[in-house]
């Protein structure tokens, strides 16, 4: 028998809910990269088994039955000569040496035989061998933090390869705890030498008990087990990993096999006695983004830019809609307000409420006069903004344009062109405004400027392009007409209706 | 003995079909008119009731009685009132008929052109929700028919193409089913009498109805030329009966001239095939992007397609064999009757549904070698709480379990966590979708119920869920919390509604004409 060393991957683990959303729900734990799990194959061994049999194929030698025989002769007298070490820690040297004499006489054995066919098939085994040995030279557990995209959404993955380097004294501890062993990542910004940043975590399941970004498992671990091949061990989606600043940034991954038990402050260990080893690995990063701490600096301003967009959707066709107004107290109310009544701090709650009525009162006076620079709040929002925030902002924008249950030309035109200005992904922005239109009573379709408008089509698109675009609604709209919500579907209808003028229209 | 029966439950036309003694399907005909396709129409005037082509008589003077199009109500929670002679969702009203009811009575109708209809295969279109199958079960019970399945229409007509001697029928073929109500595109496979099903999309309101609506609308127009005023359209069904048989003779002839009363008297005006074909552009711009999304989402190009095969009246009008003929690069298959090829199909389905030993031994040899392989036709999902990492933000959100074409009968087991720590129940949702759907909003949420979890657990409970899709349409969903081995288990049979009984009993009250 040849243990190799393992393939494994995680199954990721579920957490606790943030939002509370549904006292009676499930959590499906990152879909997606369980699909990714699914589509490499690395979800073929059980999460916590390091260990994968490379098997030596007996079939494979068909032909040479009895060259086979000598072979597994030598086999089993190899296996005979280092059984006892075998059976007592499974050394991975004395396989390597049995395999390389296997290898061996594989090799001189195919020398001797001229037929290609079978010469190959050898060789298949030689080459196969030969990663084995290669895998047996990784040495001790060294990883490597590398950006991937899957399904157009970027992640980190910190892959490892290598033996699991516990001391002999380890393994007394690690067989108490049922050969289990604690692994936990963190992360840090180390761009200033003297001054090392644990990286913060919101997000379950990517965050410790202290709201730092960390992912943790428990996993089997003998002696003799590792990774033969670079192996993801965890993933952060790119989102999460968010420096204290912008800019150029060293952030140090750190890998550590602790006892179960095992308590981290700060992304260190609290005892020394429950650590059994760590490796770590460097990712430069060009962070475009605000960090979190210029985030928490520019919060009460992006919240502001915010709503100064909310309000020009509102004055969009150069009358207040009134609707809009309340959908942006609401907002404000749910970011701002909020946050200073939980923290009971009734002197703040205040003034934001009074500094927020006067914003409104200004910015519609700045609207109503052709004063107010959207291209220079679009501007700062992206400079002192991130993503999410930035999707959050469209969210308060689409809600304020459909909530008098009508969506005119001078609204989506705005929210198309502000979509655009904020870099947000614009088929992840089709979609929200599907939904937008799909819960609301009319869209303005009365003239050709208009039907352009609602599918988001730019000056510089080809009819054929549009052409694309518009079969790519029809599909979405035509399924909606079996909703069982009847607004939804009678919108569909509408839609779909739309989809195929337009389609006559342009000749498709 | 209980005959093999199939029935067409169609928009504007029904017909019935039983395997006869070879087991060759045979569409039964009326015994007043002997005519084998019935218009789905209906005359009430309180207890009497006239079904078929004879209703058609009193939409000059009675138009209000007499309903048509119900196929189309079918998912909707409407009722036909009588008194206002339209489908609404004011259920206070007396003297009102549910979709259920209505098609309950044409099935009533079908069943008496035979003796010993007991069970039957009714057909569906292939994107009928959920909710309408249901009614569509509804109607069967009160018109006293256990059915045997349901089938999709496009599936029962490639079975009967892929069954008939005489017509070459093979390779990767494309049904086109063209109703007078709904339309289906579906691709499958065909290589003896072994049907595989690789998709189908369809519109469900798309029909050779909406090419008469397009004509009313030419005729109004003509009118308002001439006369300064209008005809009302909407409300008056004799101007959509003149508008089919303008359709039917333009699919002979390059023009016709019919007259039409108005406000101002009678008119006589020309309709053109040119302007015909004009009007309906805009539905002819939905069949060809639905071929297209059906060709993408089955990896098809025209040039790998063997045959087209015709389903469905709407499919006589010319401009649809020259767009065919068009896009796939060769002409359709010619020479079946597209009225009766559902029909047909449906009854050679009951018959493989039929317990060997009521068939014949004919009828036995002539099923031995047919064969259906079918496809889920919606995407089947849970709601779960997923993280949206571009928004930072947990959301409920629509998990696919199983995936839309799926080879029937399929199998999927998913696992999920429990959310809180001391979670004691968990809202078992299964949820239908056309679409790949996320957003819970777009899905169809068609049964919720709630697994009691044990007490004083921690957060991260596994769950495994696993839905079970047979070749029938059944689904079993089965909730199991791992720890504790409790399950609940879900059988989504399309199943009849609540006030099935009420309806039943005011239909079993009206005798069928």
């Amino acid at each position: 028998m040849k243990f190799v060393f393992s393939l494994i991957f995680i199954i990721f683990l579920s957490s606790t809910n943030i939002n509370a959303a549904d006292t009676n729900t499930l959590k499906f734990d990152n879909e997606q990269l369980n699909e990714f799990i699914k589509k490499n194959n690395l979800n073929k061994i059980r999460p916590n088994k390091f260990k994968k049999e490379k098997k030596f194929d007996i079939r494979k030698l068909k032909p040479f039955i009895f060259l086979g025989i000598i072979i597994i002769g030598v086999i089993v007298s190899l296996n005979n000569e280092s059984s006892e070490q075998e059976n007592n820690t499974k050394s991975k040297k004395s396989k390597n040496r049995n395999q390389s004499r296997i290898d061996e006489f594989i090799d001189k054995s195919n020398k001797k035989n001229t037929d290609k066919q079978r010469k190959d098939e050898f060789s298949y085994d030689d080459e196969d061998y030969k990663d084995y040995e290669d895998e047996l030279e990784t040495g001790d557990l060294k990883i490597m933090v590398e950006e991937k995209i899957d399904e157009n959404k970027p992640f980190y993955f910190v892959s490892a390869i290598g033996n699991l380097n516990f001391k002999d004294k380890d393994f007394k501890s690690i067989e108490k705890e049922n050969n289990q062993v604690k692994f936990t990542v963190y992360a840090f910004d180390v761009t200033d030498k003297e001054k090392e940043v644990a990286l913060q975590g919101l997000t379950e399941p990517f965050k410790d008990e202290n709201y730092l970004l960390s992912s943790t498992r428990n996993m089997e671990a003998e002696p003799g087990y590792g990774y033969f091949e670079w192996t993801p061990i965890f993933i952060f989606p790119k989102s999460l990993v968010i420096p204290p600043y912008r800019g150029e940034r060293k952030i140090k991954f750190v890998v550590s096999a602790t006892k179960i038990n095992a308590k981290f402050e700060q992304g260190k260990i609290v005892n020394e006695k429950d650590f059994y080893f760590l490796t770590e690995s460097m990712l430069n990063l060009n962070f475009q983004d605000p960090g979190y701490l210029e985030e928490d600096k520019y919060e009460d301003e992006v919240n502001e830019k915010i709503v100064q967009l909310g309000l020009a959707v509102a004055y969009s066709e150069n009358k207040i809609n009134q609707k809009g107004v309340e959908a942006i107290k609401t907002w404000i109310n749910q970011k701002v307000i909020w946050k200073h009544y939980f923290a009971e701090n009734t002197e703040e709650e205040n003034e934001n409420k009074i500094k927020y009525s006067f914003l409104l009162k200004n910015t519609y006076e700045l609207l109503k006069n052709k004063k107010l620079s959207l291209s220079e709040i679009v501007k700062e929002l992206n400079y002192k903004s991130n993503t999410s925030k930035r999707y959050d902002a469209m969210n308060l924008l689409l809600n304020v344009a459909g909530s008098d249950e009508r969506l005119s030309t001078e609204e989506d035109k705005l929210l198309n062109k502000t979509a655009r200005a904020l870099e947000l992904d614009m088929d992840r922005f089709q979609q929200m405004k599907t939904s937008t239109i799909a819960n609301i009573d009319t869209i303005d379709d009365t003239n050709e400027e208009s039907e352009d408008t609602i599918f988001n089509f730019s000056p510089d698109m080809t009819n054929e392009e549009k052409c694309k675009k518009l079969r790519q609604e029809y599909t979405r709209w035509n399924r909606q007409t079996n909703n069982s919500n009847e607004k939804i579907r009678n919108q569909a209808k509408k839609m779909v209706e739309l989809t195929a003028n337009l389609r006559k229209k342009y000749n498709c | 003995m209980s005959k093999v029966i199939g029935i067409d439950l169609g928009t504007t036309f029904s017909a019935i079909a039983s395997l006869d003694d070879l087991g060759n399907p045979e569409v039964l005909a009326s015994i007043e008119d002997n005519r084998k396709i019935t218009a789905s129409a209906i005359y009430i005037n309180g207890n009497n009731v006239i079904v078929g082509d004879k209703a058609l008589n009193y939409i000059k003077d009675e138009s209000k009685k007499v309903i048509l199009q119900t196929k189309r109500e079918m998912e909707n929670d409407v009722v036909y009132s009588v008194d206002q002679g339209k489908w609404t969702d004011d259920k206070d009203l007396v003297d009102v008929y549910t979709p259920a009811q209505v098609s309950s009575l044409i099935l009533k109708k079908l069943k008496d052109y035979t003796t010993d209809v007991k069970k039957a295969v009714i057909t569906v279109p292939a994107m009928f929700a959920e909710k309408a199958r249901q009614a569509t079960l509804d109607a069967a019970k009160m018109a006293d028919i256990e059915v045997i399945e349901l089938i999709n229409e496009p599936t029962a007509a490639v079975l009967h193409y892929a069954s008939l001697p005489g017509v070459e029928v093979g390779g990767r073929v494309m049904i086109f089913d063209l109703g007078g109500g709904t339309f289906d595109v579906t691709f499958a496979e065909v290589k003896n009498k072994k049907v595989d099903v690789l998709t189908s999309r369809g519109d469900k309101y798309l029909g050779g109805r909406d090419f008469d609506k397009e004509i009313t609308k030419l005729m109004k127009k003509k009118y308002h030329d001439i006369h300064k005023v209008d005809i009302d359209i909407d409300n008056n069904k004799e101007y959509m009966q003149k508008a089919e048989e303008v359709k039917k003779i333009l699919s002979v002839k390059n023009k016709t001239s019919l007259s039409i009363d108005g406000p101002k008297g009678a008119q006589q005006i020309e309709i053109t095939l040119e302007e015909f074909e004009e009007s309906i552009q805009t539905y002819i711009e939905k069949i060809k992007m639905l071929i297209e999304e059906a060709m993408e989402a089955s990896g098809m190009k025209p040039s790998r397609i063997n045959q087209t095969l015709l389903v469905g009246g709407s499919t006589r009008i010319p401009l649809i064999t020259k767009i065919l003929t068009n896009i796939m690069g060769k002409p359709p298959v010619k020479g079946v009757n597209v009225d009766e090829a559902v029909v047909c199909g449906a009854a050679i389905y009951a018959g493989l549904k039929t317990e060997k030993k009521i068939l014949n031994t004919e009828q036995q040899a002539a099923l031995k070698d047919v064969n259906l392989t079918d496809v889920c036709n919606f995407y089947m999902g849970t709601l779960a709480l997923v993280r949206d990492h571009l928004t930072n933000r947990d959301v409920i959100a629509n998990t696919i379990i199983i995936e839309r074409d799926s080879k029937l009968p399929v199998s999927i087991t998913k696992r999920l966590y429990t959310v809180h720590e001391g979670q004691e129940t968990l809202e078992c949702s299964v949820t239908q979708s056309e679409g790949p759907e996320e957003n819970k909003e777009f899905v169809n949420i068609i049964h919720q119920e709630d697994l009691k979890l044990p007490k004083d657990r921690p957060a991260k409970q596994p769950i495994d869920i696993t839905y079970s899709y047979d070749e029938s349409g059944k689904m079993h969903c089965m909730f199991t919390d791992v720890e504790s081995g409790n399950s609940h288990e879900i059988e989504l049979t399309p199943e009849t509604t609540q006030a099935l009984d009420k309806y039943r009993k005011q239909v079993e009250e009206i005798s069928v004409e």
